[in-house]
């Protein structure tokens, strides 16, 4: 039997993070979230990180439109705790390497909503 | 609302396409500004690239720094001091080739020395290969006077892990504590040679502010501390001590 859902009220106060990947190997949705977990757990330690709760909402793979390019790029949104933005923010911009090749992650902003992180900074309307 | 420039006073230049795919890079990112460092022996051929790239016929070939719409770029040159008498020469020498003149830290003696001559600007990374931070309140007081900005490169974090990471934490937080006291310049820096290196500005405001500056300790170090040392090499030429300078009548 599924539980039923928390009233608002009681739900924990949310961020969106909007972030983009920039890496020399392709990147699928498990790996993504091991490295933003495995930093968060190296750079802030076990208890710190199991106040973030961490939730890698969407990722785009825009890697269809730039063929050309010797990298590989991914757009996505991070949901965590409202007020630990700023040490999750620290923590992946610690990410630099994964399997051997280099990669870099940017923070490209900070939202309310999934819908405003996605207007915003993922697709912004011309 | 305040609009803050911000500058990475510190990429190391290797050849001039990858230089420019990182000045590029950096402005996507968000920067106002950079600062580009080479040894002496690549300065004068990076600063002929930057001429032939960046600056068209007419402008005049001398320049030390340069521009693309609002973003600055300024190549300095690092100084690895084989011991202070080693170091002073090449200070001498130096001095009045580039705009920006940094020293590479880690030895105590060197640090000394740098913190010491007022000719240096930026002394960098004090704590590499130490067990200890690199300064005290002696070099504190002596970079405070002299104006030395000591730095905090963001690159040795980047490219250590565990212990050795922690370790490097510790320092930057040692120099921290003294910069509070002392007052000396501090400079935030990506020390970046790739592009994967380079983070954006709010990001490394993040990070640092994990490590335990405030807001604005870190817009200082970040944004003040570089305007004003660019400011104050444009005007070096025409000081003839600290706070007299020579004013051109026309």
């Amino acid at each position: 039997m599924k539980l039923k859902i928390l009233p608002p009220t009681l739900r924990g106060d949310k961020r969106y993070l909007a972030f983009e990947a920039i890496s020399q190997i392709q990147l699928p949705r498990d790996d993504l979230i091991f490295m933003i977990w495995e930093s968060c757990l190296k750079f802030h330690g076990e208890c710190e990180t199991s106040k973030f709760r961490l939730w890698v909402t969407r990722s785009w793979d825009l890697n269809s439109n730039n063929s050309k390019k010797d990298y590989f790029h991914l757009k996505g949104i991070l949901q965590c705790n409202r007020g630990d933005e700023e040490k999750v923010r620290g923590a992946l911009c610690l990410i630099n390497n994964y399997k051997g090749k280099k990669l870099v992650f940017h923070t490209l902003g900070l939202a309310g909503t999934i819908k405003s992180a996605t207007q915003k900074f993922i697709k912004p309307s011309p | 609302m305040i609009n803050v420039k911000y500058f990475d006073f510190h990429l190391k230049g290797k050849k001039p396409d990858s230089d420019l795919a990182l000045i590029n890079e950096a402005k996507r990112l968000g920067y106002h500004g950079v600062s580009i460092f080479y040894s002496n022996e690549q300065y004068n051929l990076a600063l002929e690239n930057f001429n032939k790239i960046i600056n068209d016929e007419t402008s005049p070939t001398h320049l030390k720094s340069f521009k693309i719409d609002d973003f600055s770029i300024t190549p300095g040159i690092i100084i690895q001091g084989k011991n202070p008498h080693h170091l002073q020469k090449q200070i001498r020498s130096l001095r009045n080739k580039t705009n920006i003149l940094m020293v590479d830290g880690g030895d105590l003696k060197i640090n000394r020395a740098a913190c010491e001559n007022v000719k240096v600007d930026i002394l960098s990374r004090p704590y590499y290969k130490r067990r200890d931070c690199g300064i005290n309140h002696v070099l504190s007081r002596e970079a405070a006077k002299n104006n030395v900005a000591i730095e905090l490169c963001f690159n040795d974090l980047l490219k250590s892990r565990n212990s050795l990471r922690s370790k490097i934490i510790a320092h930057f937080r040692d120099i921290i504590k003294l910069q509070r006291k002392f007052h000396f310049p501090l400079l935030i820096t990506s020390g970046a040679r790739t592009i994967y290196d380079l983070r954006t500005p709010q990001d490394i405001m993040a990070l640092y502010r994990c490590l335990g500056l405030n807001k604005e300790e870190i817009l200082m170090a970040i944004s003040v501390s570089p305007s004003f040392i660019l400011d104050y090499n444009q005007q070096r030429k025409d000081m003839v001590v600290d706070g007299v300078k020579i004013i051109d009548e026309k």
